[in-house]
């Protein structure tokens, strides 16, 4: 499965955000206000379903999951 | 002993007492009791060496270790500190800057770039010297009616309101604070609130009186409430003293049944009302707790009433907020100027050593609401007027009824919605706007806009006014507002369809 690929979909999609091409896989998510404060844990969620994986607390301290490529890092860590 | 005059004076202490035990963690660095004293007194040196004794200076660093380097530092160097939001946007940090007339800021290269005419240090820059001698000059001449620190509170233009609190009220606290829930070097407390708000001088200063070690908690985990109990169980944390909005969150997303959390016994809540739902969650979870109900505004350093909780509660009744602090006393004053009956509401009246100087720069404000107390004839004694209602029940605990205005709490901190909704309205494009609390708590903010704008520039463009927590959590985009039959926004109907929405 292409990791970036399903998350970044999956962000357009639930953050109504579209097409919009301002959204790279770069992009901070927050602070460009493409995803707002209670999204994270959303994101989260999707995360632990879609790819059966758990997030812990030290993987939230430990790594900044601020944009696609930071989420998808994660997720590649895990699987 | 002679009497303490400088907060301060309570980490000298302490570092004689424990030179080696763990003062803070961060996730990323951890300091001892002396390591950080050593630090402070260089940068409280340099201070002295710059002439900045007495000033006040500007702190912009993230919630890390080295914020409370450059506290105590400035404390050391005779100085006042101002506690800044990083995530405040620049011009706003500018001006507050320059409101309360700070020489220099003390920051990281980060942030450095964004503040423009005050000096700037770095925090990490400071050379390790010490001048023991000038030091303990300068702390010889605080007194206690001296200013420790100026918090910021939301005030009713949308311009922050700078709160000085003197040294004794922060005294005052901590003595009390860590004798009322018992606190010792063994206590480990974790600390939630950002520095800019003040339930963080309460794990600050219970910590430096006591000898009990602080974990910051990072900021990113609460947006993750469900992950916070692992992180109080892997550092062994024992002590919290945090706004209800988290404690509720983390009871609403399950994760009580899954830890225990035994080492954590000390459970205190300020800020706002506790939800008896939730609370009640957490007691049938962990029984045998301490469990304390805590109020106060900032303008009477951090907290001035507790109420120990016996067992879960009535749902249907609020959780008293108790009694007075040592050397703090509340009055409940009716409209007509009288103290109130038992069981009669009136206005909630503090006097006492804690109460906060005034508003820097607010002569006008400051002498409304700080005022000679009404039912002393005889000599002056300055009252604080909060603007909160209570009354006080048969058993002599002060129950709190509801604010004067349309102030309300969100992660404990006070906001006019009116604020809000005053910020958006300005907006190119928006035509009404209406800011609301859902059941959750959470911000909703909607907007009735003649064209179609993306919510994401919007929310940047209101980041330009407001402070980072005054931000909604959710904006909507209308074209209507729902009415009723007065012509009234209905309030209600937005609410459900924001209920409707998040539900797709």
């Amino acid at each position: 499965m292409d990791v970036e690929k399903t998350i970044e979909e999956y962000i357009r999609d639930a953050f109504e955000i579209g097409d919009d091409p301002e959204l790279t896989r770069d992009t901070h998510l927050f602070d460009e206000g493409f995803v707002d404060s209670l999204g994270a844990l959303q994101i989260v969620r999707f995360l632990e379903e879609t790819f059966s994986i758990q997030i812990t607390q030290k993987d939230l301290v430990l790594y900044p999951m601020n944009t696609i490529n930071e989420i998808a890092a994660v997720v590649h860590e895990k699987i | 002993m002679e009497r303490q005059t400088s907060a301060i004076e309570f980490l000298d202490r302490t570092a004689a007492r424990f030179p080696d035990k763990t003062a803070v963690t961060d996730g990323e660095d951890d300091y001892t009791f002396s390591r950080l004293r050593e630090l402070a007194r260089a940068l409280g040196t340099l201070l002295l060496k710059k002439g900045l004794n007495g000033r006040n200076i500007a702190v912009l660093l993230p919630k890390k270790l080295s914020a409370l380097i450059a506290f105590f530092g400035c404390l050391y160097g005779g100085c006042t500190y101002v506690p800044l939001d990083i995530g405040d946007a620049t011009e706003r940090l500018n001006r507050m800057i320059e409101k309360v007339g700070a020489p220099l800021v003390i920051t990281d290269a980060d942030n450095a770039p964004r503040v423009t005419g005050a000096e700037i240090l770095l925090w990490d820059s400071v050379p390790e010297d010490v001048d023991a001698a000038a030091v303990e000059k300068a702390l010889t001449a605080v007194i206690d009616t001296d200013p420790i620190y100026i918090m910021h509170t939301s005030g009713s233009t949308g311009e922050p309101k700078g709160v000085v609190v003197p040294h004794g009220g922060v005294i005052n606290f901590a003595n009390w604070a860590a004798s009322y829930m018992g606190i010792d070097e063994r206590d480990v407390i974790a600390l939630q609130s950002p520095f800019h708000f003040d339930a963080s001088v309460f794990d600050i200063y219970v910590s430096l009186a006591t000898g009990a070690g602080i974990v910051i908690m990072p900021d990113v985990l609460t947006r993750f409430p469900d992950r916070i109990p692992e992180f109080l169980e892997e550092n062994h944390v024992t002590c919290i003293f945090w706004v209800p909005g988290i404690l509720a969150d983390i009871a609403n997303s399950g994760a009580l049944s899954r830890y225990k959390m035994p080492e954590l016994k000390k459970f205190t809540f300020v800020g706002e009302v506790m939800p008896p739902k939730q609370l009640n969650m957490w007691m049938e979870a962990n029984p045998d707790r301490d469990y304390i109900n805590l109020y106060g505004p900032t303008e009477a350093t951090v907290a001035c009433t507790a109420y120990r909780i016996d067992g879960p509660v009535d749902e249907r009744e609020s959780i008293p907020i108790g009694r007075a602090g040592d050397n703090m006393r509340l009055l409940i004053i009716t409209d007509g100027g009288r103290r109130a009956d038992v069981g009669e509401t009136g206005e909630i009246c503090i006097l006492g050593s804690g109460l906060a100087l005034g508003y820097y720069g607010e002569k006008e404000l400051t002498e409304r609401v700080f005022v000679q107390n009404p039912l002393n004839k005889s000599y002056r004694e300055m009252m604080y007027r909060t603007g909160d209602y209570g009354h006080v029940n048969a058993d002599g605990d002060i129950i709190f009824s509801g604010r004067r205005d349309a102030q309300v709490k969100i992660h404990g901190i006070r906001v006019e919605l009116g604020d809000i909704e005053n910020a958006a309205a300005c907006l190119e494009g928006v035509e009404r706007a209406c800011a609301l609390l859902d059941k959750d708590k959470n911000l909703l903010l909607f907007l009735q806009t003649g064209e179609e704008r993306s919510q994401r520039r919007l929310k940047q463009l209101l980041k330009e006014h407001l402070p980072k927590y005054m931000l909604p959590d959710r904006i909507y985009g209308m074209t209507a507002f729902p009415t009723n039959k007065n012509g009234k926004i209905d309030r209600k109907r937005l609410l459900a369809t924001a209920e409707l929405k998040s539900a797709e």
